[in-house]
């Protein structure tokens, strides 16, 4: 998702930090316009919907205050994700702890689709967040970084720590789930 | 609904829908779509989800305050002493493995030195089992005199060829080099 446009008019990510480096706070402010958004999405669907202000904030950063760790192997997006993921990980681990549930269910987040009912009028769009919202996390996951972001496989196994193929597999899994929700 | 056998359209969708696929890839695909229902009805939900996902309200104003300065001191600093650790860690390693390598080369050293072909020499005084008692020492016949050979051989002539059936403990007498 790297932005290689006129240099001068839309500079790269790339482009962005160095200037921030060098002291250009507004450059950080471009990098937040530009990828905020995307972080807020992807936070709201994997289990933070009431909490996406917060967690973007956090994950903003901690993503520039460990700006040296960042080696540009992976898009700065994919690593901004990258983080995001492991905070909602952590946020639903100490609300466990803090609610002293000794099993975890991997499906007590509380999705942005869950709120759908209220927001979204057409029914077979609501059908569809329905049958979102019956994925496993995993697939789910694997599925809105894929169709709701765009991300290829090797971004989304970076994400979330998997490979390629497993990636692959979970995102044909769960269209056929989601096929198969909306057939009944 | 079904899948599509055309395993590289289905893979190519969402990025249709993101219009990210090149001309002629796109062109391909829309061709396809033209004639496949079970594509164009991936595509539909593709676009379903896309349209259902929606961007939550947030305050890019307070997230951007929020971003800390570059501090090139600090964020340096951290660098360094992470490598600095990292570089006492390989070190002690390396001091590890080179100890263990010389404690092997010694034990090694030792134990070829016990099992190498050697003559236990006779003792010269008295003892009648002075290996057990004095401990015995494992010279080769190149290092004895005439004399101490003679008494190594007389010795040996001691020792009965045929053992009865509990062999008693009998050892030949040993050179002490020591009282020699």
């Amino acid at each position: 998702m790297e932005v290689t446009a006129d240099p001068a008019a839309d500079p790269s990510d790339t482009e962005l930090i160095r200037r921030w480096r060098s002291g250009d706070g507004v450059a950080a402010t471009k990098l937040v316009e530009r990828h905020a958004p995307a972080v807020a999405r992807f936070v709201a669907t994997s289990g933070e919907r009431n909490n996406v202000d917060e967690v973007v904030q956090d994950t903003f950063v901690r993503a520039f205050g460990a700006m040296d760790s960042f080696r540009g192997d992976s898009a700065f997006r994919t690593w901004l994700f990258t983080i995001a993921r492991r905070l909602v990980l952590d946020r639903r681990r100490s609300e466990r702890r803090s609610r002293n549930v000794s099993s975890v269910e991997e499906g007590d987040a509380v999705t942005q689709f869950d709120a759908l009912d209220g927001m979204v009028a057409d029914e077979s769009l609501l059908r569809v967040g329905r049958a979102l919202n019956a994925l496993s996390p995993k697939q789910r996951e694997t599925f809105t970084l894929r169709v709701e972001q765009g991300l290829s496989y090797k971004e989304i196994a970076d994400i979330t720590g998997s490979t390629e193929g497993a990636a692959r597999v979970h995102y044909h899994n769960a269209m056929r789930a989601v096929k198969e929700f909306l057939d009944e | 609904m079904n899948d599509c056998q055309n395993v590289a359209v289905r893979e190519a969708l969402p990025d249709l829908a993101h219009g990210a696929l090149a001309q002629r890839e796109r062109t391909r695909v829309l061709i396809h779509l033209e004639g496949c229902d079970d594509c164009a009805d991936e595509l539909a939900i593709i676009r379903a989800v896309i349209a259902i996902t929606a961007t939550p309200a947030i305050d890019l104003a307070a997230i951007s305050a929020a971003i800390p300065s570059y501090n090139v001191g600090t964020n340096h600093d951290h660098a360094h002493q992470r490598r600095f650790h990292v570089a006492h860690l390989r070190l002690a390693a390396a001091l590890l493995l080179g100890a263990a390598g010389v404690t092997a080369l010694v034990v090694e050293h030792q134990r070829s030195t016990v099992a190498l072909p050697m003559t236990m020499a006779a003792g010269a005084a008295g003892s009648s089992v002075p290996g057990r008692e004095r401990g015995v020492a494992l010279v080769g016949t190149a290092d004895l005199s005439d004399d101490n050979l003679a008494q190594l051989i007389q010795s040996m002539g001691h020792i009965d060829a045929v053992p009865p059936a509990e062999p008693d403990p009998v050892m030949p007498a040993v050179f002490d080099r020591d009282a020699s």
